[in-house]
C-alpha cells in the first residue's frame, strides 16, 4: 500500500515515543516512586498508532488495562501521564487513575477499564451518543483476545449490531490472558469468527504492521462514516514483556543498532523495526528524519520523566512516603 | 379530581401515571434524555410506567432492547460520558445482579478513576415484584448492596408524587442513581403536582408530627409506618415519621434531629436486617453521640429468600399489628 513519507515518519514517531516512554518505566520503576500495576504495550504499538491515526479527536474510545499506547497514540498528553504515573494531583487522572485509567477526555480518550471486557458495552454507550449527536463521529473500544473469554464481548457485539451503532471493536489478539494461551482458553479461538456470528462485519490484520493495521482501520472507519454500523478488526499482536511489571524482553532503543537492523531485514516481531523497514525501502530519503526520531525521542521522553521524578520528590517534601521494598517479582 | 394547595394545582394519580408524566415531561424539555427497556413496546411494559411513550416520543428515543443487563448498563455508562441523560428501566432489581460489573466498576467508579474529569448521570429503574407469589428472584429487595458504593444514588420512592419528584432530580443528578420501585407503593393514587419539579435527593421529607418515637421509613414502608402511627395514636403514642426518600445519601441529620427530641428509634426498612437501613441509621444516631430511652426497633422482611406460597409469604413480611405490638411494648 502506498504510504507517504510524512504519515511514515508520524507513525514511527508514535511507536518510538510509546516505546521510549515504557522503557522510561522500566528504567525509573525500581526507584518506587512509580507504584502500582503497569502493564506495557511493547510489541503492541502498530495497533494503537494503526488504528488512531486514522481516527479523529471527536471520535471517542476506551481502552483497557494495557492503555499507555492508545492513551499516547489518541492524542493524550505526555506531561499528563508522566504526572499520573507519580500519583501526581497533576496528572490527566488527577492520581486517582495510575496506569491503568488515563484519559484524556478532550482528546477523546475517555478512560480505561480494568475489567474484561468493561470498556466494549460503555464503547457502544459512545457509538450510541455519537450517531445522536454527530454526522459522522465513531466510538473505539479495544480489547484483548481475553475479553472474549466472558459473556459481555458477545453481549457487546450483539447490542452495537441490533441498535445498529458506529463502534470499531478492535480486538488486540496476543493469544495470551495474563499467561494462558488463547488455545486453552476459547473451544473457537477464531476472533474474527464470533463477530460474523451477530452479523459483525470484521476482519483480521497482522499487528507488527502498522501500515497494513492503518490501511484496514481506515477502510473500516470509512465505511462507519456513512453505514453507521459495527465492525471488529482484530490484530494479530505479540507482547514482548510480561503480561504486567515493568520487564520488557526488548532490546532498549538504539538508532543505530536499528537502522542495521532493518536494512539487515532481521527484523522479527517489532513492530517498529517493521516500520522502519518499509519506510526506508519505500522512502530511502526518510533515512535521516528515522535516525533523528530514533535518536531524539528516548532524550525527550527521559526528560519528561526527570521532571516528573523531581516534581514526585518535591510532593513527597510535604507528605514524606517512604518507598516500600521492591518486591521479588512483578508477578500476579 | 383537582385539589389546590397554596398556588400549586394537584391532581390524583397513581404512581404509574406519575412516573409515565415525569417520562414524558423530561422526553419533551430535554433532548438529551432516552429511554430503554427489556419490552418497552409492551402495553402492559414495567406496570405501565412506559406505556404509550414510544408513540409519542418515537423508537430513537424510546427503544425496546435485547436481555443483556450488563452490556445495557455498559451503553447508558458511555451515553453518559458522552453528555446524553439514558434512562434504563429493568423489570427486576434481581436482574441487575447481572450488570454489577457496569454498576459497581464503572457507572460508580468513571467519575474517580478520571479524576472527576468525567460525570455519568445514568439513571436505572428497577421494581421489587413484592407479593403475588413473585419468589426468590423476583421480589428481592437490594438496594442496600448498591447503597454500600460510593459514587451511586439510591432513591426509594414512596409514592406517586415523590416518584415522579425523585425521578426527575435523578435526571438532573450528574451521579449514576438507581431509583428502586416497590410494588406496593404502585396502584395508590395521591395528588401529583401538575407542574413537575426535581425534588431534593439526600433531603428527607418530614410526613408526621410525633414527639414519643420516631418512625424512619423507605419506599412502601413508609405507608406502613403511617398505618402503624395511625394505630399507635389511638393508644396516646405520637410519632414522627419521616421518609428518607433516598438511602444514599442519607439524611442523618433529619433523624438525629427528630431523635433528638424522641429519644426512641423505628426503622421501618424494604430489605434484609443485616447491613440494612437501620444498621446504617444506627451508625449515624451513635456516632452523633445520641442516646435513646428505649431499645431500637427494626422493622424488616425475614432474613431468608422470599417464598412463594402466600402461606409462607404472609410470614416473610412485617405486619402492622406484630409491629404496634412491638412499638408498644417498648413506649409504655
Amino acid at each position: 500500500m502506498d504510504i507517504t513519507a510524512e504519515i511514515g515518519l508520524d507513525c514511527l514517531r508514535q511507536m518510538v515515543v510509546i516505546r521510549a516512554v515504557e522503557e522510561a518505566i522500566c528504567e525509573e520503576y525500581p526507584h518506587r516512586n512509580i507504584r502500582g500495576a503497569v502493564h506495557l504495550s511493547i510489541g503492541e504499538e502498530a495497533s494503537a498508532v494503526g488504528v488512531l491515526s486514522t481516527c479523529r479527536a471527536d471520535d471517542k474510545m476506551v481502552s483497557t488495562h494495557r492503555d499507555h499506547a492508545h492513551y499516547l497514540a489518541k492524542g493524550g498528553s505526555l506531561a499528563g501521564m508522566v504526572d499520573e504515573l507519580y500519583g501526581l494531583p497533576t496528572g490527566c487522572s488527577g492520581g486517582h487513575g495510575g496506569s491503568m485509567h488515563l484519559c484524556a477526555p478532550d482528546a477523546g480518550f475517555m478512560g480505561a477499564s480494568a475489567v474484561l471486557p468493561g470498556s466494549m458495552p460503555v464503547a457502544v454507550g459512545l457509538g450510541f451518543a455519537a450517531k445522536r449527536l454527530s454526522k459522522d463521529a465513531i466510538a473505539i473500544a479495544f480489547s484483548g483476545d481475553g475479553a472474549a473469554d466472558e459473556g459481555v464481548f458477545y453481549e457487546a457485539l450483539n447490542l452495537a449490531a441490533i441498535l445498529a451503532v458506529p463502534v470499531l471493536f478492535v480486538c488486540e489478539n496476543n493469544e495470551l490472558s495474563t499467561n494462558t494461551w488463547l488455545r486453552d482458553r476459547q473451544a473457537q479461538p477464531d476472533i474474527a469468527a464470533k463477530a460474523a456470528a451477530f452479523g459483525v462485519g470484521s476482519r483480521r490484520v497482522a499487528g507488527h504492521d502498522v501500515f497494513a493495521v492503518r490501511h484496514a482501520a481506515a477502510e473500516m472507519i470509512a465505511a462507519m462514516r456513512i453505514d453507521r454500523q459495527p465492525a471488529l478488526l482484530e490484530v494479530k499482536v505479540a507482547r514482548l514483556c510480561a503480561h504486567v511489571g515493568p520487564v520488557s524482553k526488548v532490546p532498549a532503543i538504539d538508532a543505530e543498532a536499528m537502522l542495521d537492523a532493518s536494512h539487515r531485514g532481521d527484523i522479527g516481531d517489532d513492530p517498529i523495526l517493521h516500520c522502519l523497514e518499509q519506510l526506508i525501502r519505500k522512502h530511502p530519503e526518510s533515512e535521516a528524519a528515522c535516525l533523528d526520531i530514533l535518536t531524539d525521542v528516548p532524550v525527550t521522553v527521559r526528560a519528561e520523566f526527570r521532571r516528573g521524578h523531581e516534581a514526585f520528590e518535591a510532593h513527597n517534601l510535604v507528605h514524606q512516603l517512604v518507598a516500600p521494598p521492591p518486591p521479588k517479582s512483578y508477578a500476579v | 379530581m383537582t385539589i389546590t394547595t397554596d398556588s400549586t394545582t394537584h391532581t390524583n394519580c397513581d404512581y404509574a401515571e406519575a412516573m409515565r408524566r415525569a417520562a414524558s415531561h423530561a422526553l419533551a424539555t430535554d433532548s438529551r434524555v432516552f429511554f430503554f427497556a427489556e419490552g418497552i413496546n409492551d402495553p402492559g411494559a414495567y406496570l405501565g410506567t412506559v406505556n404509550g411513550l414510544a408513540e409519542a416520543f418515537g423508537t430513537d428515543r424510546c427503544f425496546d432492547v435485547p436481555n443483556c443487563e450488563d452490556a445495557l448498563t455498559g451503553m447508558g455508562v458511555g451515553a453518559a460520558i458522552s453528555g446524553l441523560r439514558p434512562v434504563f428501566v429493568s423489570l427486576r432489581v434481581d436482574f441487575l445482579m447481572l450488570a454489577m460489573n457496569q454498576i459497581v466498576n464503572h457507572a460508580a467508579r468513571w467519575p474517580s478513576m478520571t479524576g472527576y474529569r468525567s460525570a455519568v448521570p445514568l439513571t436505572i429503574r428497577a421494581l421489587i415484584g413484592k407479593s403475588w407469589g413473585q419468589a426468590a428472584q423476583h421480589a428481592g429487595a437490594l438496594h442496600s448492596l448498591f447503597a454500600n458504593v460510593p459514587g451511586l444514588e439510591v432513591v426509594l420512592p414512596s409514592g406517586a408524587a415523590e416518584g415522579a419528584g425523585l425521578f426527575l432530580a435523578a435526571l438532573e443528578s450528574l451521579r449514576t442513581t438507581l431509583i428502586i420501585e416497590e410494588r406496593g407503593i404502585f396502584g395508590v393514587e395521591e395528588p401529583v403536582p401538575d407542574e413537575l419539579t426535581p425534588l431534593p435527593l439526600g433531603q428527607a421529607r418530614h410526613v408526621r408530627e410525633g414527639g414519643d418515637i420516631t418512625l424512619v421509613g423507605v419506599s412502601s414502608m413508609v405507608g406502613f409506618a403511617k398505618t402503624v402511627a395511625g394505630r399507635l395514636a389511638e393508644r396516646g403514642i405520637s410519632a414522627d415519621i419521616l421518609d428518607l426518600r433516598t438511602i444514599r445519601p442519607l439524611d442523618s441529620d433529619a433523624v438525629c434531629r427528630s431523635v433528638q427530641r424522641t429519644r426512641r428509634l423505628a426503622v421501618f426498612d424494604i430489605g434484609w436486617p443485616c447491613f440494612g437501613v437501620a444498621a446504617e441509621i444506627s451508625r449515624h444516631v451513635l456516632e452523633a453521640g445520641l442516646r435513646l430511652d428505649a431499645p431500637l426497633i427494626s422493622v424488616n422482611r425475614r432474613d431468608e429468600h422470599t417464598p412463594s406460597s402466600c402461606f409462607l409469604e404472609r410470614d416473610h413480611y412485617p405486619t402492622v399489628d406484630e409491629t404496634v405490638v412491638r412499638i408498644e411494648a417498648l413506649v409504655k
